[in-house]
């Protein structure tokens, strides 16, 4: 009784709160300070509300994270928002303005789950876990690849569009395509304490394959530019960009990984501050050198976890302060799903996030049986490669950054809707996956 | 960023490395620096050579995308201190105790401020106008009030008399209370008449009431919401996990709408903090888990703290000395006042005000909370005096004390 009269209050007191923010603007105070302080109140209010919220959804049987991503859809822009502008406390001045706090929290969250991947673990996988990264990412490219070149005519999105820029489409869906969300994957794994075959052979795959897609999207960007600016050529520069990102990302993730070793077996204070300042640092510098922040830190977290006999310290603090980690990244998620991109192209991505699915499923399925996995990985492991999130966001902000002549917001706009349906749909097929592989325990 | 930023990055970070072990082995350090070391003196140091005095490293849009953090460390520091002031064990003081600590930060306020305005207003040559220098002045002199109760428990390693050590520990939990109502005061009328308003502008008695009401509400409105959802919605059960989560929450919506507002985070969440402690049966638990992420939110309030200051060096260095000094005469003086009408015929001594120099996190917040209020552009000074003075107070303090409580024990 005491949790609803409290949800209840916090409701009140966010609802008056934000009136008097709407009306007072800030109360004279610069913009800036009006902005910050919403986005606290907005941070507080998700915690909490989320996370109750989370609560109920967990008795239907569904992840916790489902129960976030609602919340942050319901009270984001495109919902509740919609009804009346108060009711939207997570507007989208106010998501901007946590962005960097997700990226932070995407950051731990790629600490550790380069942490769960425990050598030992996984090396008698490694047969496995290859076979699967090859069977998914051909049979999704070719997949995709021809539902949108060959099925064009069915979409009214796609309609009107030339052949190259077509073709582009095609390369560039079909490699987003390939990208997973290794942080819905950890949450659900953490929220029902799963392990198991299929538990690591989903989270090995989908923290390698980050490497493998970031690779193969620069090379789709490639292709692309030279289907829709055919004089354009051979890009040295960028090839050489992208053996960097790659190449340079691993090696400062071994860094980062071995400074983190160093100062846990030296002094060992402050672990939570040092999980926050390596993760702050990663994701907010890295990417000024064409680094990427979050494949770095998953290679620290995999280095510290398998070189030094305090890495289940770190991984345990962070696994102690994982709960707000998780609960604002994916109300957060939730709030940034584009709910009138996904009404725009809902036709194309339904048939995308089908084929997709599909795809997933056959990949997985074929590589676990040809590399002779056990049957409940056949089977099951599938289910944890459908979610979608950040990496796939970038990719098509990126895109459309780069190529303005891709069809003006098909791409983005198509990511987006995939996306909001993988993201939905992911976490509980996961957590059904888990359960019939009999590797899910319960709630920790 | 430019090659030049890269590479003072660079040097930045071997510092750093150079550094860890001495910034986290404390038992490494001289004696002298020990005591900068506890109080988290580095993190605002890292903070100032990370910002925009230092090489400048972030970018007005990160720096702007963490500010929603300060708000939320000002927030959990002032929710903490709430929860101290507890009825039922405050009421086992007695009443001499009270009035000589509270007398001795009044009459520490009262010495600062005017000293600091003065200062103010002849370093800065004219450039202010006088109601700003005024204000400036003012805060200078709330911050300057209390006492920081990290650095009064490190002195009790010292051997004072035990009952100079209890009357300091008392008197550094409860001389805060003063400088707190003084800010939430000027916070009320600056946010009701912001400097610059024409003289008679506020009008008749009705409006000024009115204003002075909503503003009351407000801070009323937020400290009970807190207190009331913390209690309703704080854990029975000891999952850390969950009971962290509830309170990190509650005191970020309620700091945030504070600070949204236009009132500051610190007032309306200590309030929370005091109505959750004398109200809630949970309190223990709360309390454990407030203390237990102290040190981290301090750290990283400190290095945020740090990273905002931007401030004129060469003001600061005349300042801050004049601050100093009139400071350490104002506890001197408090502490003395305080004894002579409250303590007169205790065993306590009458310099006590000597152990009572150490100036922690709580003046810093008060600081940041009336910059973070964007009253004055002064703020920045102030906030980076009362830093710089708190680096002075922590190495000069402990010497200073030993040098005065310590040698009447040797009698």
């Amino acid at each position: 009784m005491s949790r609803i009269l409290g949800l209840l209050a916090v409701l009140a007191l966010a609802l008056l709160s934000h009136q008097a923010i709407l009306d007072n603007h800030g109360a004279g105070l610069g913009r800036n300070l009006g902005e910050a302080g919403s986005a606290a109140m907005a941070l507080g209010f998700v915690l909490l509300v989320s996370y109750l919220l989370g609560g109920g959804v967990r008795r239907l049987g569904l992840p916790s994270i489902t129960g976030y991503l609602l919340v942050g859809m319901t009270f984001g822009p495109y919902v509740l928002g919609r009804v009346h502008p108060v009711l939207a406390i997570l507007d989208r001045e106010t998501v901007d303005t946590l962005s960097l706090l997700d990226s932070v929290a995407l950051g731990m969250i790629a600490l550790s789950a380069g942490g769960e991947l425990k050598l030992a673990r996984v090396r008698p996988l490694a047969r496995t876990i290859s076979y699967v990264i090859v069977g998914q990412v051909l049979l999704t490219i070719l997949g995709i690849g021809a539902l949108v070149s060959l099925g064009a005519a069915w979409f009214p999105s796609l309609a009107g569009l030339s052949e190259s820029t077509l073709l582009a489409l095609a390369i560039l869906f079909a490699v987003t395509a390939c990208a997973n969300s290794p942080a819905t994957a950890l949450a659900v794994i953490q929220e029902y304490r799963a392990r198991g075959p299929v538990t690591d052979v989903v989270l090995a795959v989908t923290v390698v394959k980050d490497v493998v897609v970031i690779s193969l999207f620069t090379l789709a960007m490639g292709a692309a530019l030279l289907l829709l600016e055919p004089g354009s050529g051979f890009d040295l520069l960028r090839m050489l960009l992208l053996a960097w990102e790659v190449v340079g990302s691993i090696a400062m993730g071994v860094v980062l990984g071995w400074l983190v070793v160093q100062y846990l077996a030296r002094l060992g204070h402050e672990v939570p501050l040092l999980v926050l300042a390596t993760s702050f640092l990663a994701v907010s510098a890295l990417p000024a050198i064409h680094l990427s922040g979050l494949l770095a830190l998953m290679v620290a977290g995999f280095y510290i976890e398998n070189h030094s006999p305090h890495g289940d310290d770190l991984i345990r603090a962070i696994e102690r302060h994982s709960l707000p980690v998780y609960v604002v990244f994916f109300t957060i998620a939730g709030a940034s799903l584009n709910m009138d991109a996904l009404g725009a192209a809902l036709p194309l991505a339904l048939a995308l996030a089908g084929g997709r699915i599909a795809m997933v499923w056959l990949g997985t399925s074929l590589g676990a049986r040809f590399s002779g996995a056990p049957p409940q990985v056949s089977r099951h492991a599938w289910s944890g490669f459908v979610a979608q999130a950040g990496v796939t966001l970038g990719f098509a902000m990126l895109a459309r950054q780069r190529l303005p002549a891709l069809g003006g917001e098909v791409f983005l706009t198509g990511v987006l809707a995939v996306v909001a349906v993988n993201q939905v749909l992911g976490p509980v097929l996961f957590r059904a996956g888990l359960w019939l592989a009999g590797e899910a325990k319960g709630r920790k | 960023m430019t090659t030049g930023t890269w590479l003072l990055l660079a040097a930045l970070a071997v510092l750093v490395l150079a550094g860890a072990k001495w910034g986290f082995g404390r038992q490494r350090l001289p004696g002298f620096l020990r005591p900068l070391a506890d109080s988290g003196a580095g993190f605002v140091a890292l903070g100032v050579l990370a910002g925009p005095q230092g090489v400048n490293l972030l970018t007005e849009e990160t720096l702007f995308k963490i500010t929603p953090l300060l708000v939320i460390a000002m927030g959990w520091i002032g929710f903490l201190y709430g929860t101290h002031l507890e009825w039922r064990l405050m009421r086992r003081y007695p009443r001499s105790l009270y009035g000589a600590g509270l007398l001795a930060a009044m009459v520490c306020f009262f010495m600062v401020a005017p000293v600091s305005w003065w200062a103010l207003d002849t370093f800065t040559g004219g450039a202010y106008a006088g109601p700003e220098l005024m204000v400036a002045g003012i805060v200078l002199g709330i911050c300057a009030a209390g006492t920081a109760p990290a650095g009064v428990f490190r002195l009790s390693s010292r051997r004072f008399k035990p009952a100079d050590r209890n009357a300091l520990q008392f008197f550094a939990a409860v001389d805060d209370i003063p400088p707190v109502l003084l800010l939430a005061g000027t916070y009320v009328l600056l946010q009701t008449f912001p400097i610059g308003t024409p003289p008679g502008a506020g009008g008749q008695v009705a409006a000024i009431g009115l204003a002075v009401a909503k503003w009351l509400l407000y801070f009323l409105g937020l400290g009970a919401g807190l207190g009331i959802i913390t209690h309703w919605l704080f854990p029975r059960g000891d999952d850390i996990r969950e009971n962290s989560l509830i309170l990190l929450g509650a005191i970020s919506l309620v700091a945030g709408s504070a600070m949204a507002l236009g009132f500051s985070p610190l007032l309306a969440t200590m309030l929370g903090g005091v109505i959750f402690a004398n109200m809630s049966p949970r309190k223990e638990s709360a309390y454990g888990l407030l203390v237990q992420h102290e040190h981290n939110l301090y750290a990283v309030f400190l290095l945020v703290a740090g990273l905002f200051l931007s401030f004129d060096w060469g003001l600061l260095l005349l300042l801050a000395p004049v601050y100093l000094l009139a400071r350490g005469l104002g506890k001197l003086a408090g502490g003395y006042l305080g004894w002579r009408a409250f303590l007169k015929d205790s065993p306590v001594s009458p310099f006590i005000g000597a152990g009572m120099m150490s100036q922690g996190g709580m003046a810093v917040a008060l600081a940041v909370s009336f910059r973070q209020g964007g009253f004055t552009s002064l703020a920045d000074l102030v906030t980076s005096v009362v830093i710089t003075v708190m680096f002075a107070n922590d190495l000069l303090g402990p010497p200073l004390a030993q040098r005065v409580l310590g040698r009447r024990k040797a009698q």
